[in-house]
């Protein structure tokens, strides 16, 4: 089996949950298509660096991370002072692709994208403390407290008593 | 116990250990808001996790794949065949052009000798066994001269040119002064006679019994006694050629003013191979490396 099929046959399933991950971090449809096709191509280039048989869900998570940070420092922003502009999120109220779940939805693209992020790995991925330390490159103690935070703003937003 | 918000999410999450899992749960029994703390993030999480996944577009995972391709193809189709051309023209070149080479040898000189001297790897004043360790290493030389124009061999080193050949490289040193010699593959497009300078350096390529010698020295006196040397040398005009078209020669001579002398004694500590035929230098080159060049 040669590089390539290998590639397709082990990281390519990821797809999915790689777009669905990158369109809540961008909260646009383009944004995503792009950052989750930059994604593929370096996982295909460092390809030969991951180790078979180890979490290849979690590599590409880490590589996403780094491809979004790279774009956002590019552009002179990082993901810790990404806050929401007045003009609320990119997709407005009711054309959310997603349909449903209204209020979650949009208070979860109101949240400041570090700690949106650290909610979706965990809320939504489920992936573990560990795994996201590693996909954001911060110590556990920080992953939880990223957690918290975020989950304690989205029950603000939900009309929820201050945690 | 206080309340910990941060450690209630961790115990939420299964993420504490025994002892921080045990204290969050007892302190949960006294503690309503931590409570509600639990269950809002429990029923946040089933509430995130029953979140609709929004679709790639279906072209979204071919295009991934084509353009993974693409790359690949566009390296493979590009940067090689560039490289090979780039090294096609720099052998034509170097095996071509007679300033081309010289340039190469005064510019490897450079490198050998300054700032920071490189290693001999054979040290010795006796021709034959320099000739045989370097022959030893493939690098079928006949014996060079002794010495020429008051410079004594010292020793050599093998270096790689620009395509990729390696060659011998005799080092010669005398009052205040040092010379090498660089052996080359026979070069057909190489003048028989080549004369030029080019910085302070003079440099001579010369066919000598079917070989390419090139000289390069400081004064062209020094070249042109190196030369002489060579063109006069039984042992470089009698050696049988099929032996030498395979592995011909070229020398290249250098003469450097007084600061070659110290960098030469900084290349005696740095020896990492002398063989045991060799004899350590002569007792001259030995006081040379010593004193300090005035």
């Amino acid at each position: 089996v040669n590089r390539e099929e290998r590639f397709e046959a082990e990281a390519v399933p990821h797809l999915r949950s790689l777009f669905g991950t990158a369109y809540r971090m961008t909260r646009s449809v383009h944004d995503a298509e792009d950052l989750v096709q930059e994604t593929f191509l370096r996982a295909f280039r460092g390809f030969d660096r991951f180790t078979p048989g180890t979490n290849i869900r979690a590599w590409l998570y880490t590589i996403l991370y780094r491809v979004r940070t790279d774009a956002l420092r590019r552009a002179g922003r990082s993901p810790a002072t990404v806050e929401l502009t007045n003009d609320g999120p990119a997709v407005a109220p009711g054309q959310d692709a997603l349909g449903g779940s209204e209020d979650l939805v949009r208070a979860l693209d109101a949240l400041p994208e570090v700690f949106r992020v650290a909610v979706i790995l965990r809320d939504v991925q489920e992936f573990t403390y560990e795994e996201i330390a590693q996909i954001l490159e911060v110590p556990i103690g920080t992953v939880m407290s990223r957690i918290h935070r975020g989950r304690a703003l989205l029950r603000i937003t939900l009309g929820g008593p201050k945690s | 116990l206080n309340c910990h918000p941060e450690l209630v999410t961790g115990y939420v999450d299964g993420a504490l250990d025994d002892l921080s899992a045990a204290q969050i749960k007892a302190h949960l029994e006294d503690c309503s808001d931590c409570r509600d703390q639990v269950e809002f993030e429990q029923s946040l999480r089933k509430g995130l996790r029953g979140l609709s996944v929004l679709e790639p577009r279906g072209d979204l995972r071919q295009e991934i794949l084509k353009r993974s391709r693409r790359r690949r193809r566009r390296v493979l189709r590009w940067a090689l065949p560039t490289a090979a051309v780039f090294v096609a023209i720099s052998i034509l070149t170097a095996r071509t052009s007679a300033g081309f080479l010289a340039w190469e040898l005064v510019k490897d000189h450079t490198h050998c000798f300054a700032p920071q001297p490189l290693e001999l790897h054979v040290f010795g004043s006796n021709p034959e066994s320099v000739a045989s360790w370097f022959s030893e290493q493939g690098n079928h030389i006949p014996s060079p001269p002794a010495a020429a124009g008051g410079l004594e061999l010292v020793g050599g080193r093998r270096c790689m040119l620009l395509d990729f050949v390696i060659v011998a490289h005799l080092l010669y040193e005398g009052e205040h002064r040092q010379a090498s010699v660089f052996v080359l593959p026979n070069s057909r497009a190489i003048p028989d006679a080549y004369a030029t300078e080019i910085g302070a350096r003079a440099v001579r390529l010369v066919r000598v019994g079917g070989h390419t010698v090139g000289v390069v020295a400081e004064t062209p006196e020094d070249a042109e006694s190196f030369r002489r040397a060579l063109v006069q040398s039984r042992a470089w005009n009698t050696l049988p050629g099929p032996f030498l078209t395979v592995n011909a020669l070229a020398a290249t001579i250098f003469v450097r003013p007084s600061g070659a002398v110290a960098q030469l004694g900084a290349r005696v500590n740095g020896i990492h191979e002398v063989t045991g035929s060799i004899p350590v230098s002569s007792t001259k080159s030995r006081q040379q490396l010593t004193r300090s060049p005035g």
